[in-house]
């Protein structure tokens, strides 16, 4: 059947993001297509706003697959209300205003909107109109939703901000099947470098700098490879799924050696998110130094590292 | 002897009053108008030495016999090499520098067509660009960088490079959403077996791949306009992934100039649509007048920032490291619509992240587009110039990565030319002598590459190389010649406008002009010199300055006899000589003594180098520079004066010269004349003349001007000797005389000639050169036989009368030789007369005139003592005074001369005048005769025909005249002076002509009404 009425939601907040007690205000439009109607009647009108962590992909991964039948969807953010009392919308007075404030659902936490491969948090508005013929229109629209200070509960409380790191590279330090370590002893490389800090701002970027000591073939590349590690536990087993979410190159080609070179990289939007752990769901990230030479060596540095949201 | 005339003794006086004046103006020399007597006082005194030769041999003969061989001031000469025409000057040019880019193919016709329609193609872009005026002053001032270091435009585009398109772009490497499983946990070494593949795609030329880089251009704007921005964004990121590959480095300016044109062009269009999201009522004229430092917090709107958010994280992804980079430079500008404190700490993180890529060229090219942004956002800041500028400088010790490439190292230093343009450019701006001495500091740290000095000099202001000119020349010192030569081309202008240190811009001097002795290439020594030639002048004086000179000329001629052997080609040596025009001129200008210049001798020889066209043009700029000096400052320098005379000989091209340029030149060479001055060194003088007249025999007028100063030599003579040295005087004035007699012979002029002659004798008389003076005047009776019948138009006789009778009343004084008979002189004029071309129409009515005149000059000779005497010289009445044989001689002489008269009359009777202007003066004239011959003699009865020839002639001319109305105007006019005469005749004489005289009257009468 073709529908008559559109429901259009719109944020007063351009940007959609809110962060826990905001209050979200917006308003949602009927629009009807019909021009010459001046009047609808409606049952009800009312909005829902729903925040959910839940796994998905089950299917790609046997182990989740197996684990799933415990893993449900978990409510953190679940509220309503009504938009208008009355049982008929106007022609000229069709938007209706709706606020209310991020709140969490029962005893659970405000988490950031996050979307990995196998762990999903999602905040959205549902808006549904109901007719006087029964007929229901709905129309969602998701919300960002970003929670100052999430991932510091991550952290040791030992551990400072910022926490420096410095690192060496040279093939001695390096794990490396036997053929590789017999060929690397031909290799000289010594790297100095230095990642700023370890725990990072997730609107601030990842940087740090490093220093080509020595290296006696050419470089071809230094790669930085974000890793999200997503970690599902409960009592059907435990998964551990490591995803490349961005590779920036911060060095291209054959640099100079000796030299201070600084390297950055920003995190992305929705691909990664301050540290957690809720429940069964965990993210985590690492780092992952990629050194590529021209004569083949591939040497790579790990790095955990926190984000946190301040 | 039958006397029918009488001498009158009394006439003394008259000849003497009508006389004097013109005796003042022609016995006198002519240039001195002023001096008023003929004669010349000597002093008692004479301390002045007058050098003179014992035997003066005419200059002219001896130039003439042996040529320039034994003139000691001549030199040998030289041919110019230069001028020598050469077939494919530009082509030539060109050649070399597209070899120098790259092999050259031999290209054949269609290939020459293609390439020239693409580059028809990129100018035609080219010149949209600068219409739209698109790109902001910033790039624009470094992309003119680009295009005149790298010659783009004319750039052989007929190159192959390496296809970095494909057949399908490469899309944007970000992360698609799609899982990609990783390592994660230890650090770890691995060895992977296949090495990554070199490209190995195939050849593009290089107007293709310009070409492509332009389509992309065109995808970005025609994608953005379509309001897909991510497209736009993705073709942006892909043309800076052009930039990786430098595979052929020569290649990478020009790609890079293309492509940079593509990220100003996204840059614009994000940015303004940035600005009209904050300013949605603004119109778009308003919008780009919008400075992007007035939008603050409060007028952006949240819309605007969001978008901006968005770019930021969607460059941030950008998986390799120079796009990114480039990107994020580009859109810098975007923080000011989000947080305008970043921009700073980013654009440093950026200029540091220059260190990250590996290739130099990609590395400062990039550090050379963050400069152009840091010029937009942060003029004045210096910091990073610096921190970059000290990275090139250990970048360039990387002996095994810094132009290991196939390019020589200089070439491939000039890949950053543009980089350190900019660089130092910027720096320069507001700059401080504190900020100066920094970077110098850093300079001097460095390798001091003599490349990387120049860019710094040219691009820094004259007063801050001045401050440190010492420090900078010792750095200078110790690289190679040639790099040397190259700095000193733009050091040397550099200090010469801003050096307040004397002292040391007089050691830089004498150190440049070590080296610059041994230049062998002629255009970098005239570009050297033309800057040196200014700090000398405000280093040295005087001597010093000369010897310079000196030093530079002689090189110069030197380098310019090697220059024969070379193949130089006629454009560049225009060019060269325009610019050694330019530094002569500039010497010239500068110098506070002229002739310090004219004497270095090489000076002279460098100008013969000049092809002809030039050198005229050369000389005469010199010698109306050296005439318009202060009019006391005088030239007295021999080699000087040598040199002035080679100069102006430089504009006598005896083939081919106009009779205007003869015109100029006899004036030019006048009005140096006056500049010259040897002082007391008369002989100097003389010598100069002679030279004078054997290089510009030929131009006319400039003959009498040397006679008149030769003779004026005289007199100065005369006043400097004061008495003394006679015998020394006496040879010199020997040998002016005989220079004018010479000089003379060359005048064109018949009439000129005639008059300089019967100048000459007297003044050579004047000073009592009786032989001298006798066989001027012997010659100037032979020049009356040579005469034509006309002159400008005019009859002969018309025009010569008046120097005929200035000759007659000078040989009044004239000593005839003893022993050649009385009044020789006389008597040869009288022939002379006879062969005259008198002109027939008049019936010689001048003739008559003269013939009285030469009575007048016999009654002179006859009186015992003459009407005037030369002082010193002895005239005929002390000769023959008394001496009766004499005085018969005249009587004879003048009875002669009185039937001729006669005869004359008689002739103009028989003649058919008709116009009464012609009557009117035979009238007048033949009553000036009478009046004259009733002055001068007594007549007795004899004398009475001719006497009647003449009154007929007056009868029938006064007849003639009343015919018609001119005539009778003439006729009143007459009147009174032929009462006058007729009451002379009753007076003096007993003819009776009282019948013709009374019909006369009557029609004189007449005529009056």
């Amino acid at each position: 059947m073709k529908s008559e009425y559109i429901l259009q939601i719109k944020f007063d907040k351009a940007n959609n993001t809110f962060k826990p007690g905001d209050f979200i205000s917006g308003g949602v439009t009927v629009v009807f297509t019909d021009p010459t109607m001046k009047r609808l009647e409606i049952q009800q009108f009312i909005w829902k706003s729903e925040g959910t962590i839940i796994s998905q992909n089950k299917e790609t991964h046997k182990d989740l697959e197996r684990m799933s039948s415990q893993l449900h969807p978990v409510l953190l953010h679940q509220l309503d209300g009504q938009l208008t009392k009355d049982k008929y919308i106007l022609q000229e007075k069709n938007t209706f205003p709706f606020k209310y404030q991020l709140t969490p659902y029962q005893d659970r936490k405000i988490l950031e909107t996050y979307v990995g491969v196998y762990v999903a948090i999602q905040y959205s508005i549902e808006t549904e109109l109901t007719l006087s013929n029964g007929l229901k229109v709905t129309s969602t629209i998701p919300y960002f939703v970003y929670v100052p200070g999430q991932g510091s509960d991550r952290i040791k409380p030992t551990d400072k901000y910022p926490r420096v790191e410095h690192f060496l590279i040279t093939p001695d330090k390096l794990l490396g099947n036997s053929s590789t370590m017999n060929k690397s002893q031909n290799a000289k490389f010594r790297i100095n470098g230095l990642i700023d800090t370890s725990i990072c701002q997730f609107q601030e970027d990842f940087h740090g700098s490093l220093i080509i000591e020595e290296c006696d073939s050419e470089i071809r590349t230094i790669d930085l490879q974000l890793i999200r590690v997503e970690k599902l536990e409960n009592n059907l087993g435990k998964i551990s799924e490591a995803t490349e979410i961005q590779l920036i190159q911060i060095v291209e080609g054959n640099a100079t050696r000796g030299l201070e070179i600084p390297f950055h990289m920003i995190f992305p939007k929705f691909f990664s998110c301050p540290n957690f752990q809720f429940r069964e769901f965990s993210v985590d990230f690492e780092v992952n130094l990629v050194m590529i030479l021209y004569d083949g060596f591939k040497v790579t540095l790990n790095f955990p590292i926190n984000i946190i949201r301040k | 002897m039958t006397s029918q005339i009488v001498f009158k003794e009394k006439d003394y006086e008259f000849i003497y009053k009508t006389r004097a004046i013109q005796l003042q103006q022609t016995t006198d020399n002519p240039l001195r108008l002023d001096r008023p007597k003929v004669t010349i006082q000597r002093g008692r005194k004479a301390n002045v030495q007058i050098r003179t030769k014992g035997n003066f041999v005419d200059p002219l003969s001896r130039a003439t016999n042996q040529k320039t061989q034994t003139n000691p001031l001549s030199r040998p000469q030289t041919v110019d090499p230069l001028a020598r025409p050469s077939v494919q000057p530009t082509q030539k040019i060109e050649q070399s520098q597209t070899q120098a880019q790259a092999k050259s193919v031999e290209p054949n016709k269609l290939q020459q067509q293609q390439q020239q329609e693409g580059k028809l193609e990129i100018d035609a872009e080219e010149k949209q660009l600068k219409a739209t005026g698109e790109f902001s002053i910033y790039w624009q001032e470094i992309r003119e960088d680009f295009q005149n270091i790298f010659q783009i435009k004319t750039y052989d585009l007929d190159q192959p490079v390496p296809n970095p398109f494909g057949s399908n772009v490469q899309s944007m490497n970000q992360f698609d959403g799609q899982a990609k499983t990783a390592y994660s946990g230890d650090s770890k070494i691995e060895y992977q077996t296949q090495a990554p593949k070199q490209g190995t795609s195939k050849m593009i030329l290089q107007k293709t791949y310009i070409q492509k880089v332009l389509d992309i251009r065109r995808d970005l704007k025609r994608q953005w306009i379509n309001g897909d921005k991510v497209a736009s964004l993705q073709l942006a990121i892909q043309s800076c992934k052009l930039l990786i590959d430098n595979d052929k480095p020569l290649f990478a300016p020009i790609k890079y100039v293309y492509i940079i044109d593509i990220l100003e062009t996204f840059g614009k269009y994000v940015i303004e649509r940035l600005l009209k999201l904050s300013y949605p009522q603004y119109t778009d004229q308003k919008i780009a007048e919008i400075s992007l430092q007035s939008v603050v917090g409060s007028n952006i709107s949240e819309t605007a920032s969001e978008i901006g958010r968005n770019w930021i994280n969607k460059i941030g992804s950008i998986r390799e490291l120079l796009p990114r980079l480039y990107i994020e430079a580009t859109l810098l500008k975007v923080y000011y619509f989000i947080d305008q404190s970043q921009i700073k700490p980013i654009f440093n993180r950026l200029i540091k992240q220059v260190r990250a890529i590996g290739d130099y060229i990609n590395a400062l090219y990039f550090a050379l587009y963050l400069f152009r942004i840091g010029a937009e956002l942060f003029s004045g800041e210096k910091d990073y110039l610096i921190s970059t500028l000290k990275d090139f400088f250990i970048y360039m010790n990387q002996k095994n990565k810094f132009g290991k490439l196939d390019i020589q190292g200089d070439q491939y230093l000039r890949l950053f030319e543009p980089y350190l343009i900019q660089t130092f450019r910027q720096y320069s701006q507001n700059c401080t002598e504190r900020e100066f001495k920094d970077i110098f500091e850093h300079f001097r740290q460095s390798t001091q590459n003599h490349f990387v000095l120049k860019k710094m000099i040219e691009q820094f202001q004259a007063v801050h190389i001045s401050t440190l000119a010492l420090e900078l020349f010792s750095i200078m010192q110790a690289y190679p010649v040639d790099n040397k030569y190259q700095l000193y081309a733009c050091f040397l202008p550099k200090i010469a406008k801003g050096l307040t240190n004397v002292a040391a811009g007089s050691e830089i001097c004498e150190y440049v002009l070590q080296d610059i002795l041994q230049i062998k290439s002629f255009p970098l020594f005239l570009e050297i010199l033309a800057s040196l030639i200014e700090l000398i002048f405000r280093s040295f004086q005087g001597y010093q300055k000369n010897q310079f000179f000196f030093l530079i000329l002689q090189r110069f001629n030197d380098l310019f006899s090697m220059v024969e052997k070379d193949q130089v080609n006629t454009n560049q040596s225009k060019e060269t000589f325009i610019k050694l025009h330019q530094f002569i001129i500039k010497i010239f200008q500068d110098s506070q003594d002229i002739s310090e210049i004219l004497q270095i001798d090489t000076f002279i020889t460098c100008i013969q180098f000049f092809p002809e066209d030039m050198k005229k043009l050369v000389c005469n700029d010199l010698l109306s520079m050296i005439i318009n000096r202060d009019q006391k400052e005088k030239i007295s320098d021999p080699m000087a004066v040598h040199s002035i005379v080679k100069l102006t000989a430089n504009l006598n091209n005896k083939k081919s010269i106009t009779k205007d340029e003869q015109k100029s030149l006899a004036k030019i060479i006048n009005l140096l004349l006056q500049k010259i001055d040897f002082g007391k060194d008369l002989e100097q003088t003389l010598n100069l003349y002679a030279e004078m007249r054997a290089q510009f025999g030929n131009i006319s007028g400039l003959s009498e001007i040397l006679i008149d100063r030769a003779l004026d030599l005289i007199f100065k003579g005369k006043r400097l000797s004061k008495g003394k040295n006679q015998k020394k005087i006496i040879s010199f004035y020997q040998a002016c005389i005989a220079y004018s007699f010479i000089t003379i012979p060359t005048i064109d002029n018949p009439i000129s000639k005639l008059r300089k002659y019967i100048q000459v004798a007297q003044v050579g008389l004047s000073l009592n050169l009786l032989s001298q003076s006798e066989a001027v005047v012997k010659t100037t009776i032979e020049t009356l036989l040579e005469l034509p019948e006309t002159h400008n138009g005019r009859p002969i006789d018309e025009v010569v009368t008046p120097y005929i009778l200035d000759l007659i009343s000078f040989i009044i004084i004239v000593p005839d030789d003893p022993s050649a008979g009385y009044l020789n002189i006389f008597q040869g004029l009288l022939k002379a007369f006879e062969q005259l071309k008198w002109n027939p129409k008049n019936g010689g009515i001048y003739s008559i005139v003269i013939y009285v005149n030469c009575i007048q000059y016999l009654c002179a000779q006859v009186q015992e003592r003459l009407p005037y005497h030369f002082e010193n010289v002895k005239s005929n009445d002390a000769l023959f005074n008394k001496d009766s044989q004499f005085s018969l001689t005249i009587l004879e002489l003048v009875q002669q001369l009185y039937t001729k008269l006669g005869e004359q009359a008689a002739a103009i009777i028989k003649l058919n005048i008709t116009d009464s202007i012609e009557n009117g003066l035979i009238v007048k004239q033949m009553l000036s005769c009478l009046n004259r011959l009733l002055l001068l003699l007594k007549f007795n009865k004899e004398a009475e025909t001719t006497f009647s020839i003449f009154v007929d002639l007056i009868y029938k001319k006064i007849n003639e005249l009343n015919r018609d109305r001119t005539g009778k105007v003439q006729l009143t006019l007459l009147k009174a002076y032929f009462l006058q005469t007729f009451n002379n005749i009753e007076k003096s004489t007993t003819f009776n002509f009282d019948e013709k005289k009374n019909q006369m009257i009557n029609i004189l009468e007449a005529a009056k009404n």
